[in-house]
């Protein structure tokens, strides 16, 4: 028996094969240009390559916006942000190519998937703080997002480890969907500045709907700046939608069983929402958002193990003792 | 609810989330970096460890 994969688990990642949901109109859409694009890569290209080129190339455009500020508080250059938005295409294109090169290749392999997902895992913290700076968004609403994002994506994982579907959209709004209007996000920063976002409702609304609209709820919502609305509206978007596959998950296992494995992520939400409380948090976001992106992406990858090797998640063992040592040192 | 059914890496959170509550409540906030560090530190170990070996083992 391995360390943190059983026999049987070996065995069964020979049998694997993997199964995506349904393609959304802009996937369908992009499909011409995605094959296009694969047969400019060389066959001895191995897909894992491309999809470590694209994870490095997006994660340099995090580093370069976190070498300008890790506050969200300060102004960046618009070049900076023209860089986001080519380098989150580029990592999008290279995701999109790589399993069709590793069909293309024969070379398709679990080890593959874990790649694939572990480094798209990785990047949902990339995007994060790219469009936190993009925007400049306040340290509550970015994680907010960031919080319903990671959960979107775990409950994705969560889906798959239970129906053997890795399901990455919800009608027509997917992955491709969220990319591009992240890439808009970034365009926009890069030619109107940061500043663009941090404008509030009640500056931009005309003054008749201005007067339409009162109750205190609706006083706050238009004192936030758009940057604050549309990260909201994203993450009660994502919640719904994550709440709806969570329903659809359990009525086609027909089994309550599966809710149990949510539980580690519950608790991983409750310690975040102790952690907004904090002054460490207002003034450290950028690096907070870096480890618990690390953290929630690490146990989506051993989500992933467990997918590709039906086991149970709670087998893949871990480093208990070392992690306490390392606490108390 | 069994132990079992619980990932137990999320454990430096928790005593990280606990510490840093602690720091806060009592003021000492200069000694929250050094709490945090020793979080990251920690995930950073049991990452590398827990994906080196099972790349390892499906390799």
């Amino acid at each position: 028996m391995g360390r943190y994969i059983t026999e049987a688990g070996l065995k069964q990642l020979d049998k694997y094969a993997y199964k995506s949901g349904k393609y959304t109109w802009l996937d369908n859409a992009f499909q011409p240009y995605w094959e296009f694009m694969v047969t400019l890569v060389p066959m001895w290209v191995a897909p894992n390559l491309i999809t470590f080129i694209g994870w490095l190339t997006f994660m340099s455009s995090t580093i370069i916006i976190l070498l300008h500020d890790f506050t969200f508080q300060k102004n960046i250059p618009g070049w900076v942000f023209s860089y986001a938005a080519i380098s989150l295409w580029t990592y999008s294109t290279l995701d999109a190519i790589d399993g069709k090169q590793a069909r293309r290749t024969k070379t398709s392999s679990p080890l593959g998937q874990l790649f694939d997902h572990g480094c798209d895992s990785f990047c949902v913290t990339f995007l994060m703080i790219d469009l936190g700076e993009a925007a400049k968004l306040e340290d509550i609403y970015i994680f907010v997002l960031f919080l319903a994002t990671y959960t979107a994506f775990w409950i994705a994982n969560w889906k798959e480890y239970n129906t053997g579907v890795l399901v990455t959209n919800v009608g027509q709004m997917g992955v491709t969907e969220s990319q591009i209007i992240s890439c808009i996000i970034f365009i926009v920063s890069a030619i109107f500045g940061q500043d663009f976002w941090v404008v509030g409702l009640k500056d931009i609304l005309p003054s008749f709907i201005l007067s339409s609209l009162r109750g205190r709820t609706m006083n706050t919502l238009l004192s936030m700046p758009i940057g604050g609305v549309i990260s909201y509206f994203f993450g009660i978007m994502i919640v719904l939608m994550t709440i709806y596959e969570v329903v659809k998950t359990i009525a086609e296992t027909k089994s309550l069983k599966s809710l149990k494995e949510l539980f580690s992520l519950f608790v991983l939400l409750a310690n975040c929402a102790v952690w907004i409380n904090f002054s460490f948090f207002t003034q450290n976001i950028g690096i907070i958002l870096f480890s618990f992106g690390f953290l929630i992406a690490f146990l989506v990858c051993k989500l992933i193990v467990a997918s590709v090797t039906k086991v149970s998640i709670y087998l893949c063992r871990c480093l208990l003792t070392l992690s306490t040592r390392s606490c108390c040192l | 609810m069994s132990v079992d059914t619980f990932h137990k890496e999320l454990l430096p959170l928790i005593i990280t989330t606990i510490a840093m509550a602690g720091l806060e409540f009592t003021g000492l906030h200069k000694f929250q970096w050094w709490v945090f560090w020793l979080f990251l530190i920690s995930i950073l170990i049991i990452a590398f460890n827990y994906v080196s070996g099972a790349i390892e083992e499906i390799c």
